[in-house]
């Protein structure tokens, strides 16, 4: 605190008087001692835990390193009673665009499996069963949630429908995604929700290997460098599962 | 024991220290009018973009992330929403001129506060407006916050009615409130550094994690993050929208190590620079601006709350600074060492020392 008033050399009152009597004093520090607490032990355990709930944040933007990382694109296809598979519409269903929906989806929902991240973690002291468990069971509520949505009932987003399915995309940051094309890469079902019996359904191994099985995984560690993407052909490669594109 | 008792007694005596006396209510003047003006009617207008949606936000939205919500008031009901945006302009209003000031700043916090965890619910924790939010909530509570204020013109009117003489000067003030600010800025900024020495590891420090941003690796559609060659999910990856300068700085691994290091020193440091004394401070609010700056540019995210409040500090730390020379300059200090402007400050009853 002396740091904080140094440079102010009038200001030296509080050496020049007399010491406070301790009841004194402690009657002044407890606004000061009241006002840290409110303010500060929040802080300190959305530091600690970690949390974010708002204003309240461990802060962690850009802090997971992309790049030790495997990175997909979720995706989410309504498959209707005739097999005919179309996008889902997050802005009709739920007012949220893409990016707000897939992250609220990770937040809210699915969880990450790393319980040191503020994103909504799955509870460690579960058992692997027990945790896919009770992930299913906040899936199933999520839909159920999402299928009522007076804005979904309201565009009949789910009329027809047969399920919701919901797959991710192993993507590589090349040189189209860079420039807002849709994600390519290997697609793998996750699962889906049958809108008839209200259940959430995980893909089993065999429906992970058929999807789209003749392309290869292309996960580079390391990103390629500007000069070398604009020595990159753009065209995209024959084959390619594709999922819509969301600009930030 | 002595000297701790000395301390903590400096710490909440009434004092002449400008940056004490003039920091809290500097900021919420500026801060709350900036709030107003540009989240609620300025371009960004978010708050006004939330409110307009306010029947499927606030009514039919699943799995709302609120702090508040435990206190049994939601969801609110129709006639809550319509309430709500009168309510937050006239605290705001109230807060910004110092009418009703604790109460109307607690009001503008809380409400603030709960806008933006309605946006966080919906998958977009913004950490802009958080600092400004947290700042505006320790205002409430802060010494001094009313310093500059409609309250205190009345007050002081009705005391000259009465025969005191009149004062247009800032009252001493307790340092524990420009500390309580300087501690709220400071934990913000290094919760955020210690979440890339938690998560990033190495890959922040040799650069990776920055080149891969600045590249444009997270450009397009929103990616989710899992550990190598396993489903396991860890986190999503943010947005950044990068610039040709940022393109080209990508290109070199050691400039984007440089530039990691330089946002770790700016963000872990925070609170040690904040509190070290006034030069350090005013060293790193400029040095800290101009990060944000460099993040606009190079990422197009804009951190403008906090700049503000950054460059408020930097301004009453250099108008203290200034302020302390000038007295020093025109008084010269006693042969006993004492000094009249701190005694006289210490002995005058003080007016808003406290929350």
């Amino acid at each position: 605190m002396e740091a904080v008033d140094a440079p102010d050399a009038v200001d030296a009152a509080a050496g020049q008087v007399d010491a406070m009597q301790p009841l004194h004093l402690l009657r002044r520090l407890l606004p000061a001692v009241l006002a840290f607490t409110v303010v500060m032990v929040p802080n300190l355990v959305a530091v600690l835990t970690p949390l974010e709930a708002f204003p309240w944040t461990s802060a962690p933007m850009f802090a997971h390193s992309p790049v030790s990382h495997d990175r997909f694109v979720l995706e989410f296809t309504l498959v209707d009673g005739k097999g005919k598979r179309t996008p889902f519409p997050e802005n009709r269903a739920a007012s949220l665009n893409p990016w707000h929906f897939r992250r609220s989806f990770l937040v809210s929902v699915w969880g990450s499996d790393d319980p040191s991240t503020p994103f909504g973690a799955v509870d460690p002291s579960l058992s692997p069963s027990a945790q896919k468990e009770a992930r299913r069971r906040r899936l199933e509520e999520f839909f159920q949630t999402l299928e009522a949505h007076p804005r979904a009932v309201h565009y009949n987003v789910f009329h027809g429908q047969r399920s919701l399915e919901v797959a991710r995309i192993q993507t590589v940051a090349d040189d189209r995604v860079r420039r807002g094309a849709p994600a390519t890469g290997r697609r793998i079902e996750m699962g889906r929700y049958d809108f008839g019996s209200k259940r959430y359904h995980w893909a089993d191994g065999s429906a992970k290997q058929s999807v789209d099985a003749k392309i290869k995984p292309k996960i580079r560690r390391h990103l390629p460098m500007p000069t070398q993407l604009r020595a990159q052909k753009s065209k995209p490669k024959q084959g390619e599962q594709g999922e819509q594109g969301v600009q930030p | 024991m002595t000297s701790l008792a000395q301390h903590l007694q400096q710490f909440v005596t009434p004092s002449t220290n400008l940056f004490s006396r003039l920091l809290p209510p500097a900021l919420r003047i500026i801060l709350v009018s900036w709030v107003l003006v540009e989240r609620f009617w300025g371009s960004g207008a978010q708050l006004k973009r939330t409110l307009s949606q306010r029947p499927l936000i606030l009514l039919e939205a699943p799995h709302l992330e609120l702090p508040f919500g435990a206190f049994g008031a939601w969801p609110p009901t129709e006639a809550m929403q319509n309430a709500f945006e009168p309510i937050l302009v006239a605290a705001a209003l109230c807060a910004a001129v110092g009418l009703g000031t604790r109460a109307s700043v607690l009001v503008t916090g809380l409400l603030f506060s709960v806008l933006y965890a309605i946006v966080a619910g919906f998958g977009f924790f913004n950490h802009t407006p958080a600092l400004g939010a947290q700042v505006i909530l320790a205002l409430s509570v802060c010494a001094g916050a009313s310093n500059l204020s409609v309250d205190r013109a009345i007050t002081t009117w009705w005391r000259r009615r009465r025969g005191a003489p009149p004062t247009f000067q800032l009252p001493p003030t307790a340092p524990w409130g420009a500390v309580l600010i300087c501690c709220t800025v400071g934990v913000i900024y290094l919760a955020s550094g210690l979440a890339k020495l938690r998560y990033g590891g190495l890959d922040w420090f040799d650069g990776t994690t920055l080149q891969f941003y600045l590249a444009g690796g997270s450009r397009g559609s929103q990616t989710w993050l899992s550990l190598p060659g396993s489903d396991d999910v860890v986190a999503y990856a943010y947005m950044a929208q990068p610039s040709r300068l940022a393109l080209a700085l990508s290109s070199s691994k050691l400039v984007c190590a440089l530039l990691s290091w330089a946002a770790l020193v700016v963000e872990v440091g925070a609170p040690f620079f904040l509190l070290a004394g006034p030069r350090s401070r005013i060293a790193w609010c400029l040095g800290a601006i101009g990060f944000h700056l460099a993040v606009l540019q190079m990422m197009g995210i804009s951190f403008n709350i906090w700049m503000v409040v950054d460059a408020v500090i930097a301004v009453v730390s250099i108008m203290a600074v200034v302020s302390a020379r000038l007295a020093q300059k025109a008084k010269p200090p006693r042969s006993d060492g004492a000094n009249d402007a701190g005694v006289e400050a210490v002995l005058r009853p003080p007016t808003s020392s406290g929350p």
